[in-house]
């Protein structure tokens, strides 16, 4: 992070007394099925209609399940990150808040509270919002609907509040090993990537991904169950994010390898 | 040749009397081992069927209306290769009956033609089913989409005669390098579609392919910049990540900012094998007088609604600047841009940021430690990881 950076990330911090807010250490944490969110807000949608929707991987350790409604020109998104501990939250409302272009956050805290933490734009135009509540940052926001947020927002986390659990860790699936295959590896080789799960994980029930994390890039090629073929393009240090999510909760815990690519012969 | 000189045709040689040979396409399969994609879902092929044929147009309507594209018939099972002089492969199986063949000898050979495109293979022209592991004979060596009937016939020089066998629907792309991890599942048609039918990529010199593919994001699709927050809209960060292009391509937003344009650039030029590189400069700085994505002539991106503000006075305290920018760089380093001006694989990255930071010391007076950026402030960054 470049000094400017963390200056910008600094300031909004102090501004929203982001490192105060307690609830780090909790254990428990969401774990939802939301295929069953757009059924539980449409009291709150005022006639718009679901228009597209989609759940993914973003990166490792977080799941993104989105929805757009839409009628004539009016529409409300709802971004929902799924993260597999609270940490991961706080960073997503932290990077939503400050990987703009703009050289201060122009995010303030909230006037009304949602969540645990709920900010807005400072002209407070009320066309956006953005929370965490334990593992989950919300992101909502309106194009011309003539709807309030505020009673979106309520409803998402009375969602949010009733499929809380008492011990997140237990949901989360994990990669127990990565193995690499060869160990030694140099620019230009292709090289196999295993992920090995516990016993009582079945990985065909889950998302599994491996993706570049770090320039100049790891290329995946190809992929047969949880073993991946990956290319070293250039020599130097690189990582690998391993994605292994469930598709229902998009619960997934954050992992990485570290590769060190030799110079070719 | 004069106009008007006399020609000499030759006659066709008639084939044996009493001799017969007939023929029907069962299957075609485009082998080109590059992936491709429909409604996110991996083609299998084969990519022809008989009795299937109806079933494999698609009119895609609704999306193709969406993009701005001509709604004629397309393929559901669209097929890939790269240009020539890339090692291909530049496979076609093509499984077909011989159904009559009387007073024929020797071998057959299969010709498929579309607008220049020719395959061809051969195969024992005995009746019975077989398989033609025929290839493209003469790939282009420039971008080309081929979309439309590809007639094929079976002749046999020994005999000689020949066989129609009528036309099949297909819809084939050649392009300039395997689209890489962004597209593991599969290059995304409509994205072919888009970037053939709309934007205009042509030739195969993959900074001009790049350049149009810019210029199209910059003033052809419509999005304005995010005058408020300098938020992404399409899921990328500073860095990169996973470009929600699907969305991109909807306008799902109205809005978007640095990260979008860059991301929306370098997966376009990734579908037809145009590579590219991110990058990621903080500090960035004032602007000078630019075209901003949508909003037109600007020196102030954050203006918010206020439209009078997009152009202030240079020193106006009302003037806003960039806290950091992402763009993208060809592999000869060429700085492209698709949300100001455009910046079309011309500059180097010094000339790039010289053209666009207006470093005037007196404008970060009251900015702390904020100033211009410098081209050794430049990082390469990983840019999109996968499309969604």
């Amino acid at each position: 992070m470049s000094t400017f950076q963390k200056e910008k990330v600094g300031k909004f911090k102090q501004a929203v007394g982001f490192d105060d807010v307690p609830g780090l250490d909790a254990r428990d944490g969401v774990c939802a099925d939301w295929r069953r969110l757009p059924e539980f807000l449409s009291p709150e949608l005022g006639g718009l209609r679901l228009f597209h929707h989609q759940a993914y991987p973003l990166k490792t350790g977080v799941g993104l399940s989105d929805w757009t409604w839409r009628r004539r020109g009016k529409q409300i998104s709802v971004e929902v990150f799924v993260c597999g501990d609270i940490a991961g939250a706080r960073e997503r409302l932290l990077e939503i808040a400050t990987d703009t272009t703009t050289v201060e956050s122009p995010l303030v805290p909230a006037l009304e509270t949602v969540g645990e933490l709920a900010i807005e734009h400072k002209d407070r135009a009320g066309d956006d919002l953005d929370w965490i509540y334990r593992n989950i940052c919300v992101s909502v926001s309106d194009q011309q609907s003539g709807l309030k947020l505020i009673p979106v927002a309520r409803r998402i986390q009375s969602f949010l509040a009733a499929h809380t659990v008492s011990n997140l860790a237990a949901y989360v699936p994990k990669v127990a090993r990565i193995d690499l295959s060869p160990g030694l590896i140099r620019s230009g080789d292709t090289f196999e990537v295993r992920l090995r799960f516990a016993e009582e994980v079945d990985p065909d029930k889950l998302t599994i991904d491996v993706r570049p994390g770090s320039w100049p890039p790891l290329e995946p090629l190809d992929q047969n169950g949880s073993v991946f073929t990956v290319k070293a393009l250039k020599p130097g240090r690189a990582e690998l994010e391993i994605i292994a999510l469930d598709p229902i909760s998009l619960l997934s815990a954050k992992a990485a390898v570290v590769i060190d690519v030799l110079p070719a012969p | 040749m004069q106009v008007g000189e006399p020609v000499a045709v030759l006659p066709a040689v008639a084939p044996p009397p009493d001799s017969e040979f007939a023929a029907e396409l069962l299957s075609i399969t485009f082998k080109s081992g590059i992936k491709v994609s429909h409604l996110r879902k991996p083609i299998e092929g084969p990519h022809w069927e008989k009795g299937e044929e109806s079933a494999l147009v698609d009119l895609w309507s609704r999306l193709g209306k969406l993009l701005n594209l001509p709604l004629v018939p397309y393929s559901k099972r669209p097929a890939v290769y790269l240009v020539t002089g890339l090692g291909g492969p530049y496979e076609v199986q093509v499984r077909l009956k011989i159904t009559k063949s009387k007073n024929v000898s020797g071998e057959a050979r299969l010709i498929g033609s579309l607008r220049g495109i020719s395959i061809e293979g051969t195969c024992l022209s005995s009746v019975g089913e077989h398989t033609v592991s025929a290839c493209i004979a003469n790939p282009p060596d420039e971008l080309h989409a081929c979309r439309g009937r590809l007639t094929w016939r079976l002749e046999v020089d020994a005999t000689p005669i020949s066989a129609s066998l009528g036309s099949t629907f297909v819809e084939v792309y050649f392009i300039l390098g395997r689209p890489g991890f962004r597209y593991r599942n599969g290059v995304w048609v409509e994205v072919l579609r888009l970037l053939f039918g709309r934007v205009g990529v042509a030739g195969n010199d993959p900074n001009a392919v790049i350049a149009a593919i810019t210029t199209y994001c910059h003033s052809g699709h419509g999005l304005r910049y995010e005058t408020h927050k300098g938020k992404a809209r399409y899921g990328v960060v500073h860095k990169g990540g996973v470009f929600k292009l699907a969305d991109y391509l909807l306008k799902m937003r109205k809005d978007c900012n640095c990260y979008d344009q860059a991301a929306a650039v370098q997966s376009l030029a990734s579908a037809v094998g145009v590579a590219s590189v991110w990058q990621f400069l903080d500090p960035f700085g004032f602007i000078r007088p630019t075209n901003l994505v949508g909003v037109g002539l600007c020196n102030n991106p954050f203006f918010g609604e206020n439209e009078s503000l997009k152009l202030v006075a240079p020193d106006s305290h009302r003037r806003t600047a960039f806290g950091n920018h992402a763009f993208a760089v060809t592999l000869d380093w060429k700085a492209v841009d698709a949300c100001a001006k455009p910046h079309l694989a011309i500059e180097t990255i010094p000339e790039y940021l010289a053209d666009s930071i207006d470093d005037t010391p007196s404008l970060y007076r009251f900015y702390g430690k904020f100033r211009p950026g410098q081209p050794t402030d430049v990082r390469p960054k990983l840019g999109v990881v996968a499309v969604e």
